[in-house]
């Protein structure tokens, strides 16, 4: 037991081994790769690859907006009956494009992935048999892509599909 | 055989077949008050509930599970204007299909074909749903998310 008046200097300690010195190297090269790699991350140089679930989320979203896009389009030369049937299928697909962002946000959380807007449609003059053949496909890649996912996100874009399929039954 | 789903993704299957159960017998209660194409309508509707009844049932069994039984009577679909009872219906039963879809996207196991099944039977109720708001005059027969919005 240290009986020596309080305060007092270190005890003496032995010299550092050469097993001390190789420990303690290779504990500063671990913590210095650790170091650099949460840098990167923080950086956003070198983030890790988006999860699949997130990459399926946001080709969920590309489609919608492609969606939105093709709409607006078709809006412009529509009247009556027929624009309202457009006005409303679009709200649809906002919302889906909404929740479908809200997903992912949840997913990448607390990194969200920048906001995109709907490039304008540049195509030719569209036809309603050109959404009605889209939806169609969204409906069917929706599904898909439900299938591969899981949890909340499967579950939201399953219903999405059968909204789409229901749009298509809508616009024949 | 089917395999036996996980508790939660059963109990979700066993709601799936009491709308189902519901649906086939909620059609014939409306059926009378129908215009007679309408009622043409109702009664494909209801061949195809029976068949989702029973096949429902038999895939539970199918999977070591004993089938719920159907209510004798639903008291809550009486007095309800025709198309909107059908629009009720074909409601509950595309909300059963997507909870199973839900609870079987959070279980292990290979469940695909039971997820494309209770994909399937999601977008054919939503199908018939928004035929029904088409005949009721509905501006808009479409939810933005069928199975789990009211209607509009």
């Amino acid at each position: 037991m240290d009986e020596r008046p309080f305060p007092h200097g270190p005890l003496p300690q032995a010299p550092p081994s050469r097993r001390g010195f190789v420990i303690a190297g290779g504990l500063a090269v671990v913590s210095a790769g650790a170091g650099a790699w949460w840098a990167r991350r923080d950086d956003g140089a070198a983030a890790p690859q988006r999860p699949a679930d997130t990459q399926e989320l946001a080709a969920a979203a590309d489609a919608e907006r492609e969606l939105i896009a093709l709409i607006d389009a078709l809006a412009r030369h529509a009247h009556g009956e027929r624009a309202a049937t457009l006005s409303a299928i679009g709200k649809d697909h906002a919302a889906h494009h909404a929740a479908i962002r809200a997903a992912i946000a949840d997913a990448t959380y607390p990194r969200p992935l920048p906001a995109q807007r709907a490039k304008p449609y540049t195509g030719p003059k569209p036809k309603v048999a050109d959404l009605l053949a889209k939806e169609r496909q969204a409906a069917r890649d929706a599904a898909a892509r439900a299938q591969r996912l899981s949890g909340r996100s499967a579950a939201l874009l399953a219903s999405i599909a059968a909204s789409e399929a229901v749009h298509a039954e809508v616009l024949r | 055989m089917t395999p036996r789903p996980e508790p939660a993704a059963l109990a979700a299957w066993q709601d799936a077949l009491a709308a189902e159960q519901q649906a086939a017998w909620g059609y014939p209660l409306l059926g009378p008050h129908l215009p007679a194409d309408r009622q043409d309508r109702a009664r494909a509707c209801q061949i195809v509930h029976e068949q989702a009844r029973n096949d429902t049932a038999d895939a539970i069994a199918a999977a070591g599970a004993t089938p719920r039984a159907g209510r004798g009577d639903y008291p809550s679909l009486y007095g309800v204007a025709p198309l909107a009872l059908a629009i009720r219906l074909e409601d509950d039963c595309a909300a059963g299909w997507r909870y199973l879809y839900a609870a079987l996207a959070d279980a292990s196991g290979n469940v695909a074909a039971q997820r494309a099944n209770a994909q399937r039977r999601l977008i054919d109720s939503a199908l018939r749903a928004a035929r029904w708001r088409l005949l009721s005059g509905a501006p808009h027969p479409v939810v933005a998310f069928p199975g789990t919005t009211a209607p509009k």
